[in-house]
């Protein structure tokens, strides 16, 4: 590893080592989802062994895709863990260019040879990269045991799904789409992710009041004074598209939802199909979409006054 | 020698306070530099001027570099502790090597493991975790591993009991110091420094009021135990401060060579805190 690359690397391990939050909170989760699944499957073959459950002949599971029903449980077992991870981001993200000036340890990691370009970019690449990275980790995991879990619980209750779900591929392709999400999520979220280390760098206290108060107020002038609510527009419908634009596959084109792809009768799929899952196609669209690119640039433009003000404020 | 600090009419104003006006000083290679000043004169300022912590207005060059600019590429070869107790409490002392290492070039592991194989620090434990003492100690050991040209401390021994500070002092002299390095130090305990400084610098109200070596100092101030009948020859030489002590009276005189002083009493060399009283006295008539 050459210097710049080891100077890197410990940036980023810095983060963690501070907050380890990032990996215990994900790890907790996963523990608590296979202890779920251990008591539903007990019950299960409890149920199974009492003969409550009776099963003649093959089941059927028709009108359903069971490569969908892979995905969706792949998928659908992420998004607690996300929702949890934004969360810890967010306020991550709040309290790192501001804890270290209230605790004056900026003095110590402003007497090392790191620029504030680095500094601010490590907190960002936290956010962004690490943060999400931990967390699918422990979503892998905690898949695959639980997914066993069933699996086993099944083939004791008499009902062997595993020709069913056991699809290498589709589970692969599945990570890696919910990987590639992860990072279209977290580029689809750069304005909020940038806003919060421009308050963190700016207030002097109470930065989550001023990451908030600064919006609404901005968005109340605009209502009261011009009448329009472009802003709250903005800010609540970019939000809402991280669930149907990223999370669902949908995209929009002249206002009508378009899910991935899929087009029934002539028409785009609704949004209640069984299409409404995101595919690597349909997240590949995001980029195509120019709010994602408005986005970043107003995010970069935060990232930049989060590091001026980080280099040029003299007061702590 | 060559000039570690050079700064030409360095200015920085909060709002109407100038906190530093137009000062020139240098700071040459090898020597220890005592800036002392009392609260809100301008020390930490210039301080912070210096390690590319705030803008200013004038000239100030660091081993070749503008502060203002380079702050990455300074600290390579500029350390400096402000204060104790500026590590964060969550960090391991081991992660703190292992951070320094990495970020660092002209970081020592070995040194540091040697300094702090000297003190009772474990290397498992959190900062949060060891007394305020031991934190100057994890800092000054991190610190001193570097091959740094220049340290600046700012009142590092704050806060701290005697048996610590002494230490602190003497282990920079004895394990650190050499000709090729240059120390800034600022503080109010100036007994506890005296005997280190090679260079002095006093400041007030943003202005440098003295600047030389401690043997300038020796040359240039007497102080002078006067018995009472000759206290008019002395007050006729212009003392720059006179004080009452078991009956005698204390003067203290600036530039007056020591045989014309003789004739009055002892003479001693003053210390570097009736010096500085005086000099702040003055400066205030």
């Amino acid at each position: 590893m050459n210097n710049a690359m080891r100077a890197y690397s410990a940036l980023g391990r810095r983060e963690i080592w501070e907050h380890k939050s990032f990996w215990i909170v994900p790890a907790v989760i996963g523990c608590l989802g296979i202890l779920f699944t251990l008591y539903g499957s007990g019950a299960l073959l409890v149920a199974a062994h009492q003969g409550m459950i009776n099963i003649n002949g093959d089941i059927n599971i028709t009108g359903v895709d069971h490569i969908q029903v892979v995905r969706a449980f792949i998928f659908g077992s992420a998004a607690f863990f996300n929702t949890v991870m934004l969360f810890m981001v967010w306020f991550y993200l709040m309290d790192s260019l501001y804890a270290d000036r209230k605790d004056r340890s900026v003095l110590f990691w402003k007497s090392m040879p790191v620029s504030d370009t680095s500094t601010v970019l490590s907190k960002l690449f936290t956010g962004m990269v690490t943060a999400p990275a931990l967390m699918l980790a422990a979503v892998i995991v905690t898949e695959i045991i639980t997914g066993i879990l069933f699996i086993i619980a099944l083939s004791f209750a008499g009902v062997d799904i595993l020709p069913l779900v056991f699809q290498p591929g589709t589970i692969i392709v599945a990570w890696f789409t919910l990987a590639f999400a992860l990072i279209v999520q977290s580029l689809w979220l750069l304005p909020f992710f940038g806003w919060f280390l421009l308050c963190s760098a700016w207030a002097r206290k109470l930065v989550l009041a001023w990451a908030v108060l600064i919006p609404l107020g901005a968005m109340l002038v605009e209502r009261l004074f011009i009448g329009t609510h472009y802003l709250s527009n903005a800010i609540f419908s970019h939000l809402a598209k991280l669930f149907t634009l990223v999370m669902s596959g949908h995209y929009s084109v002249n206002g009508v939802s378009i899910g991935p792809g899929i087009v029934i009768d002539g028409k785009p799929d609704t949004f209640a199909s069984h299409g409404a899952l995101m595919t690597l196609g349909s997240l590949a669209r995001v980029f195509a979409q120019p709010e994602m690119w408005i986005g970043i640039a107003i995010g970069a433009i935060f990232v930049f006054g989060a590091i001026w003000l980080r280099r040029n404020r003299s007061e702590i | 020698m060559s000039m570690v600090v050079q700064a030409r009419g360095l200015s920085k104003s909060y709002g109407s306070l100038r906190a530093l006006d137009k000062v020139d000083f240098d700071i040459e290679e090898g020597r220890i530099v005592g800036l002392i000043g009392p609260n809100g004169a301008g020390k930490t300022t210039a301080l912070k001027a210096i390690l590319g912590l705030t803008n200013f207005e004038g000239d100030l060059d660091v081993l070749g570099h503008d502060p203002r600019i380079s702050r990455r590429q300074l600290m390579q070869d500029v350390c400096f502790i402000a204060d104790v107790a500026t590590l964060p409490r969550w960090l391991k002392v081991a992660d703190a090597i292992d951070f320094v290492e990495a970020v660092h070039p002209r970081f020592s592991r070995e040194r540091a493991r040697h300094f702090l194989e000297r003190t009772k620090i474990s290397q498992k434990s959190k900062v949060g975790q060891l007394s305020k003492g031991m934190v100057t100690q994890l800092h000054l050991a991190l610190i001193m591993a570097i091959d740094a040209k220049l340290l600046v401390l700012d009142e590092p021994t704050i806060g701290l009991d005697i048996l610590y500070r002494k230490e602190f002092y003497s282990n920079l002299l004895n394990d650190y110091f050499d000709e090729k390095r240059t120390i800034l130090v600022t503080t109010h305990q100036v007994e506890e420094v005296e005997k280190l400084l090679t260079h002095l610098m006093f400041i007030n109200n943003g202005k440098i009021v003295l600047e030389d070596s401690m043997e300038g100092v020796a040359e240039k101030y007497s102080e002078v135990l006067v018995t009472a009948d000759k206290v008019n020859a002395a007050q006729a030489l212009n003392p720059i401060n006179e004080r009452e002590i078991f009956g005698k009276k204390l003067f203290l005189f600036e530039g007056i060579e020591r045989d014309k002083l003789a004739a009055l009493g002892d003479i001693h060399t003053p210390s570097i805190a009736d010096l500085f009283v005086a000099k702040m006295q003055g400066a205030v008539q």
